[in-house]
């Protein structure tokens, strides 16, 4: 007994440091189909690149309403108040709420290139105009004014800020309101990893100062919600359904050790499975240990079978069978090309062979608990009636079309007054649209900047007519090779700026502008710019969203253009088909990719049924009995669906993915029932194994987690649905 | 106090060199009506050039919305400031300034605002104000106080009057560099 439990604990130690070694992926993008369009491609790039970046720390928007403020002294006191109050405390966050004018003036690398960025003048009397100004400027700025006398510096910079027109640019943000004031701050944690700490004390803040209205959000404050959320809400189930499920069989099984006897497979199995998906991949993926657990969930139902039956042989011969059809129906899953499935299909797999080699030992070794003798408990066939639900199912499918939710948007538990009042405040601090952007895509990056160049004007016009506040490419920021050498030619000389001056009668000399015609003879031999080097020269704001506004892949160049508080989306739409660019809308591209997943899970759901009755065929080979199995798997996936269609307004992804573990179970419960009528035995296993599994999912339909709940609507109705129908089938 | 006494301790009062003294709250309180919209001669020096230029033009109240400057000499222009916006309007084209967005700007405006309707607390903040006075004649000197700041480094302003009404004469404004602007006003009193 004692090296017995030597060897179960050294195994699960060892397991245990092995999982140390595990590399988590963060991508849910590897569970959508492989895109197979350059348009698709470009879309998943874009959606993968961005739920990559929430990893690294973003700002927080902090909004805070005082209702009896309005005066600038106010404003003031108000602003010190709040960051004192926020700096007083950990995290040690970075707090903006005002421009930051000197970031521009410290680029000397781009302030030299600046006769490149933009044109010499925008104006047709540029030396005028500059008298103008110079009589303007008041000491140190009348310098800075000879060197760049059409002022492209300034140009440059508006030029590049532009999507940022409506930022508040007084000393302290903020937005007047017609009763009181709300101060606008840009909070940036020190690490990601910090900001359940900052949320923590933002909410401390709320209390301490009930008196204002504080409004706050950023992606990554909505996914830690949503994930705080949803880890409750899991922790919870968890934490129930196993006491549940520890009362339940400690009642019926009576012995500690079998009881461990049941869930020690399974979790050795998920520790191997694991391990298998990192050895194999380099990396897993949690939502592939999420549904790779729910599918690995059946195996439960084997040591109950071993260990409730008094026939030790028929009943390893019954889970002999029931392992291999399983694997043999998840093998299927190797029908997708998504990484995410095939690590699903690798753990589901592995579990399963791990399972049939462990309880192959555990037979060998003889390490089975002896349980107390039952008695033979005679079970009453199942009511005639059952017959009509299969029926009643098959009505509802005919009878009313299915509705597939494909729209995860609508499964998120995030609350629509979070994703409002995130909307509101990307709004006030001039963000981009989150769920959409322009993409143009050539076959160089040259091509990509000439195109965005000619929609220039498109976009100013867009702009007046009040389609779109503003947006961003990143031939705002860099123009292409031939406008700069256009400029580069175009540049005023000596003579022609001394001549200018003399015309007019202004009362400069050359020397007064040696340093701006050393600029100019320098950039007339400079090299152009290109995007490459331009980066490293770039402002650092600009460094941080340049690889996303230009990106490089698969032989061509692709330009995606920030859009800022879009009001009219159709008007968007239509403007962007008529001019041929791409619309990424982030809802419709995974709407589409959920379809996509959807039409191949269907897919891979019959193939599983297929393997799992050619399986059963192979195995009885009598076709009466291998027909009654396949018919009973038959009847309950029709049920399960049916009913389910029934009394739900739709059906989604997550339904389908149960609806796998549905019919995995039913295949075990034929085999089991098939079993126990052959050989006359009761049905005492199978029917623990279903309370097991109703305790299990059961719980999965009081979780406010939309998918979750899906799961649980399928694993409850389908276990139900395969017991009674394997049943009904089986009385005759 | 016998009221004999008391009468006599008044006439005192009037006639001694302390009562003749300005103080910041009577110039206040009795500062130029600015409404008069008065002509004003501007001499600008550019030390850079060194360079000095004559302008002519008038002030003009824009009630509490702000004021117009109209140069009339040696070019037409016209700077006109409504709330936030600045409007500079040269004979073929317009330049409109959102101050909100050139706080350097804004700052300067504010403390010229603040001069000209002779409300003193706009400039308290960064300047020390010292009152000279000799004879008819005294001179308000704002000294700026930060090293760090862009505004002008002095303004002075000049009038004359022992007691209301006062006129004033002139305001000069120092800048760095050596650059320096001055208005002077022929008739300019409460």
């Amino acid at each position: 007994m004692m090296l017995r439990l030597l060897w179960i604990v050294l195994a699960v130690s060892a397991s245990l440091l092995a999982l140390r070694a595990i590399t988590w992926q963060q991508d849910p993008t590897v569970f959508f189909p492989t895109p197979t369009t350059a348009t698709e491609q470009r879309s998943m790039a874009v959606v993968s690149e961005r739920l990559n970046a929430k990893q690294e720390s973003e700002p927080v928007m902090l909004a805070v309403t005082f209702p009896n403020a309005n005066t600038d002294a106010d404003i003031n006191a108000l602003s010190e108040e709040i960051k004192r109050r926020l700096q007083q405390a950990d995290p040690k966050v970075v707090i903006r709420n005002q421009a930051e004018s000197q970031v521009f003036d410290t680029n000397e690398a781009l302030f030299n290139a600046r006769y490149l960025l933009v044109d010499w003048s925008s104006s047709l009397t540029p030396w005028q105009d500059f008298w103008q100004q110079w009589q303007w400027q008041l000491g140190e700025a009348k310098t800075a004014l000879l060197r760049d006398p059409s002022q492209a510096w300034s140009r440059y910079l508006v030029q590049a800020t532009a999507y940022l027109s409506r930022m508040p640019t007084q000393a302290v943000w903020h937005l007047p309101e017609s009763d009181g004031v709300t101060l606008l701050f840009l909070l940036t944690p020190p690490s990601a990893q910090a900001l359940p700490s900052l949320i923590a004390l933002l909410e401390q803040q709320r209390q301490a100062y009930p008196q204002a209205d504080w409004r706050w959000s950023s992606a990554q404050t909505i996914a830690w919600q949503t994930r705080t959320q949803i880890e409750a809400s899991m922790l919870f189930i968890t934490l129930a359904s196993l006491g549940l499920l520890l009362a339940f069989l400690g009642w019926r099984l009576r012995r500690i050790a079998a009881v461990a006897w049941v869930f020690i497979p399974l979790a050795l199995s998920a520790l191997f499975s694991t391990l298998m998906v990192q050895w194999l991949f380099g990396h897993v993926h949690p939502l592939t240990l999420a549904l790779g657990m729910v599918l690995l969930g059946v195996s439960i139902d084997y040591p109950l079978h071993l260990l409730l039956n008094k026939q030790p042989n028929q009943a390893w011969l019954g889970v002999r069978i029931a392992i291999l059809t399983t694997l043999a129906g998840y093998l299927s899953l190797f029908i997708f090309s998504a990484e995410g499935f095939q690590q699903l299909a690798v753990f589901a797999v592995s579990g399963f062979v791990f399972l049939l080699g462990l309880f192959i030992g555990l037979r060998a070794l003889k390490w089975q608990p002896s349980l107390r003798d039952y008695s033979m408990r005679l079970t009453r066939p199942a009511p005639r009636w059952l017959g009509l639900l299969p029926l009643l199912a098959l009505l509802a499918l005919v009878l009313k079309p299915i509705h597939w939710q494909d729209d995860l948007a609508a499964l998120s538990p995030v609350p629509a007054e979070l994703l409002a009042q995130d909307g509101q405040l990307r709004s006030w601090f001039q963000q981009p649209q989150v769920d959409q952007l322009l993409l143009v895509s050539g076959a160089n990056t040259q091509a990509v900047l000439q195109r965005l160049e000619q929609l220039t004007p498109a976009f100013v016009a867009l702009q007046a007519q009040g389609v779109l506040g503003a947006s961003l490419s990143v031939a705002d920021w860099l123009p292409s090779a031939q406008r700069q050498a256009q400029r580069q030619h175009d540049l005023p000389t000596r003579v022609e700026i001394m001549h200018a001056l003399e015309t007019l009668d202004l009362p400069f000399r050359a020397s007064h502008f040696a340093a701006l015609l050393a600029d100019l003879e320098q950039t007339r031999t400079a090299d152009i710019l290109t995007p490459a080097q331009f980066e490293p020269l770039a402002m650092a704001w600009q460094q941080a969203v340049l690889p996303f506004l230009l990106a490089e892949r698969e032989g061509e160049s692709v330009a995606r253009i920030l859009l800022f508080n879009v009001q009219d989306a159709n008007a968007l739409a239509d403007w962007a088909q008529n001019q041929g660019l791409e619309l990424f809308v982030q809802r419709t591209f995974i709407q589409t990719q959920v379809a996509e997943l959807r039409v191949t899970l269907l897919s891979v759901l019959s193939g599983m049924i297929a393997v799992f009755i050619l399986a059963l065929a192979l195995i009885y080979r009598q076709p009466v009995v291998w027909g009654r199995m396949a018919f009973s798997l038959l009847l309950t996936a029709l049920t399960t669906v049916g009913l389910l269609h029934a009394f739900l307004p739709a059906l989604s992804v997550f339904h389908l993915v149960a609806l796998l573990l549905v019919m995995a179970i039913s295949v075990d419960y034929a085999v089991f029932i098939e079993q126990a009528k052959r050989t006359s035995a009761s049905l005492l296993s199978v029917n623990t194994a279903l309370i097991t599994s109703l305790l299990t999912f059961g719980l999965l339909l009081f979780t406010p987690v939309p998918l979750l709940e899906a799961m649980g609507q399928t694993l409850v109705v389908g276990v139900l649905s395969a017991y009674w129908i394997t049943r009904w089938v089986h009385r005759h | 106090m016998n009221p004999a006494l008391r009468f006599v301790v008044l006439l005192l009062w009037v006639w001694s060199p302390l009562s003749w003294a300005l103080s910041w709250q009577t110039l206040a309180d009795h500062w130029p009506d600015w409404q008069a919209n008065p002509d004003f001669v501007e001499l600008r020096y550019d030390g850079l050039l060194d360079l000095e230029t004559r302008y002519q033009g008038r002030f003009i109240a824009l009630d509490a919305e702000g004021f117009k400057v109209t140069y009339s000499t040696p070019d037409t222009m016209d700077i006109e400031r409504r709330g936030d916006e600045l409007t500079l309007r040269y004979p073929q084209r317009e330049q409109r300034i959102s101050l909100s967005q050139q706080p350097g700007l804004a700052s300067f405006f504010t403390l010229f605002e603040g001069l000209l309707v002779g409300q003193f607390s706009l400039l308290e903040a960064d300047y020390k104000g010292v009152i000279q006075q000799d004879g008819t004649r005294w001179q308000l000197r704002w000294q700026r106080q930060s090293a760090l700041s862009n505004n002008p480094l002095q303004f002075i302003i000049e009038g004359s009057g022992q007691q209301p009404p006062f006129r004033l004469h002139r305001v000069r404004v120092v800048l760095s560099q050596g650059d320096w602007r001055e208005f002077q006003f022929s008739h300019l009193d409460e």
